[in-house]
């Protein structure tokens, strides 16, 4: 009997671990209110939010932000956790393939209510507003990264053209790359243009498909825009670059590595390519001028129990201020038209920059169904790149699977 | 003496009890739920009943067909070259080979690696640019390869770098086989004149069958289940070329959040890993290589 009560205890020991985490922790009665703040990224993301946090605490009595960073692979699994278990976030941060998922289910504050008589209204770019809006709701606002059109100073020169001098047109950025390109033999050891055929190739698609005279992948009843003239003459020209050896299959940043001449790059990767590249890396607007806006939305949660305070957090990060301390810590950019001024002092290349905000584009308005988007046309790009499909033959069947997928 | 019995079973149950309970908690509950959630549109927010519509879909998804011959793909050709490989290299390292205790461990290092580790090296060995294959192939005046980014190179690339990252395994397994081989055997072939090949087709091969069975069923049910390599190295392209079925339950799961499709897809995979194993001990048996297992 002594011998098994000691192997009980044995055993009731190896389960200890479990007792300790299934235990509940009581919250002390406090009169602060506690707000929770995720935002997806690395751990120096934090610094801007964290300044932000600071002033917004100085200003408001008796609350207290509590920050948080997940890196991106894991975030939107944190995110679905918490939200399935009744626990998100006040307010936090969703890329474009979460936002539409989030808000199907309910986990979005609808944010119109909140924000009567809020200058942002007028202040920040339409395009950006209308990212984050269904029928007229706005449940989230986008601090952006646009997509500017980078380029190779010293390969420009080599190849006899002005570096000062960009493309204007979709016709003479295929001039250009033509002549920028530099192949060994069969092999394309510098890229006229750097283009994705594969990974994240919508957002290259949407590009030529600007320039042609569209720039959504869908309409406001969410449904397929992939499969007029505009994309498919789109995705010709696209193609052309692949089946030509203007451009490599590769869907790394061949750019960031010096294996590009051009490149429909982010504007986020400015300092890391200005730091290896110094001043033979020139930005420039897009041929047409458009840029495609991308970047991180923030948002509050429905669940949230404090929604005016989340609203003025959220109000805080979307100020002049802390989309200014947002650019300088983090990289994406200001949509305010207040902070012009300042923002084009910091650096020349800003000015290209906000042009593109101001004047951007992005997906159209919040899509539930973002992945079957992303799930339907991207292999219908690939396929057409590596010449396996004509591009109006992979774009039909690309939203006739997106439909399939949706009406499931 | 039955009281006795029974607290010597008690003893017993209760010392794996907390095994049990986790094995239980994170592993067969788990797969009890994932086949429920089958019959599911699970999308970790809700969940509606929809019978077998996941079953069906699958039979109408090609991206899922291409993933299966792609997972079979895989299973040949990192399963067939690892085992003569590795007896290839275990038949000499058997031998009084100086240094081969450091051989041994060289070969097989890569196998502890991490799948993340191996794959991100490799990524750069096989870069079209920098990488170092095509470096020693310019060098050389050879023709260089996109190897992860042509269609038709891509899955033999994640092969290769399988076979590297394995072959030290099958190495070490029939290494202990061959420790099993009695030394009568190959004195008895010495003493009737049988040459170094016949001792190997007649004695070494034979001998090593239930080695050879154990390497195909564990190979077998380790290669359907590649995923890491896949989600590192290609993400399942180009062109779908290198998905495997684990990727696109992965893809559909927690990209797209079709748990519930996802959960069907790992279904298949259960049932398609337990049939393949059970033909696999059905022929062992035939062949007899079961007999000392």
């Amino acid at each position: 009997m002594r011998k098994s009560g000691v192997l009980v205890l044995i055993a009731i020991g190896f389960l200890f671990p479990f007792y300790l985490s299934a235990g509940g922790s009581g919250e002390a009665a406090d009169e602060t209110v506690e707000l929770d703040l995720w935002i997806p990224g690395s751990g120096e993301d934090g610094e801007a939010y964290e300044e932000i946090i600071e002033s917004f605490e100085q200003r408001v009595d008796n609350v207290s932000v509590s920050l948080r960073v997940i890196p991106w692979a894991e975030y939107f699994t944190v995110l679905n956790t918490s939200f399935a278990g009744g626990v998100g976030p006040d307010v936090y941060g969703l890329g474009f393939g979460q936002l539409g998922p989030v808000l199907a289910d309910g986990n979005l504050l609808p944010l119109n209510e909140y924000l009567e008589g809020w200058d942002g209204w007028d202040d920040i770019s339409p395009a950006m507003l209308e990212a984050g809006s269904s029928e007229g709701t706005l449940y989230a606002i986008l601090a952006p990264e646009i997509r500017a059109l980078a380029i190779r100073r010293d390969l420009f020169e080599d190849a006899g053209l002005d570096p000062e001098v960009p493309p204007s047109s979709l016709d003479e950025l295929r001039e250009y790359a033509e002549q920028l390109v530099i192949r060994d033999g069969d092999r394309i050891e510098i890229q006229g243009l750097d283009l994705k055929s594969s990974f994240n190739s919508e957002q290259e698609l949407l590009q030529f498909m600007a320039h042609v005279g569209q720039d959504r992948l869908w309409n406001d009843q969410l449904e397929p825009l992939f499969e007029t003239d505009e994309a498919i003459e789109a995705l010709t020209i696209m193609q052309s670059y692949f089946l030509d050896r203007l451009s490599t299959y590769s869907d790394d940043l061949e750019f960031d590595d010096g294996l590009a001449a051009m490149s429909f790059i982010s504007s986020n990767a400015a300092p890391q390519l200005e730091a290896s590249f110094g001043d033979d890396v020139i930005w420039h607007r897009m041929p047409n001028g458009r840029s495609g806006a991308w970047g991180t939305f923030f948002a509050v949660g429905n669940g949230t129990n404090h929604p005016e305070l989340a609203v003025e957090l959220f109000k805080e990060i979307m100020s002049p201020e802390g989309q200014m301390v947002i650019l300088e810590k983090q990289g994406l950019l200001p949509t305010r038209r207040s902070v012009e001024e300042e923002f084009l002092s910091l650096h020349p290349r800003n000015e290209v920059f906000f042009h593109g905000v101001q004047n951007g584009y992005t997906l159209g308005t919040i899509n539930p169904n973002f992945f079957q988007v992303i799930d339907a046309i991207r292999p219908a790009i690939e396929e057409a790149a590596h010449g396996m499909k004509e591009p109006e033959e992979a774009l039909r069947d690309a939203a006739e699977n997106y439909r399939r997928e949706v009406g499931r | 003496m039955k009281r006795n019995r029974l607290m010597y079973d008690y003893e017993a149950y209760v010392l794996i009890l907390p095994n049990v309970i986790v094995y239980a908690a994170f592993i067969l509950i788990p797969a009890i739920g994932t086949i429920g959630l089958s019959f599911t549109d699970f999308n970790i927010f809700q969940s509606t009943f929809i019978g077998l519509r996941n079953y069906t879909r699958l039979l109408e998804d090609e991206r899922f067909f291409r993933s299966l011959v792609n997972t079979l793909n895989y299973t040949v050709g990192t399963i067939v070259p690892s085992l003569v490989l590795g007896l290839l290299i275990a038949v000499v390292l058997n031998n009084p080979v100086r240094g081969r205790a450091g051989f041994r461990m060289v070969i097989f290092l890569p196998h502890v690696l991490s799948v993340v580790a191996v794959s991100l090296a490799w990524m750069y060995l096989y870069n079209p640019s920098a990488g170092v294959f095509n470096q020693l192939l310019r060098q050389m005046g050879l023709p260089r390869f996109d190897w992860l980014r042509d269609p038709n190179m891509a899955m033999p690339s994640i092969i290769g770098m399988q076979i590297w990252n394995g072959v030290g395994y099958y190495m070490v397994v029939y290494l202990a086989g061959l420790q099993t081989i009695p030394d009568y055997l190959y004195e008895v072939a010495d003493m009737d004149g049988a040459s170094k090949p016949r001792k190997f087709f007649s004695i070494t091969l034979p001998m090593l069958a239930p080695t050879t069975f154990f390497l195909i069923v564990t190979g077998v049910i380790f290669s359907f289940q590649v995923f890491g390599q896949v989600y590192i190295m290609t993400g399942g392209g180009p062109l779908n070329r290198t998905t495997t079925i684990v990727h696109q339950i992965y893809y559909r799961g927690f990209e797209g959040y079709q748990m519930g499709y996802a959960s069907a897809m790992a279904v298949f995979l259960l049932l398609l890993t337990v049939t393949v194993t059970l033909v696999n001990i059905r022929l062992g048996r035939g062949r007899g290589a079961t007999d000392e297992a």
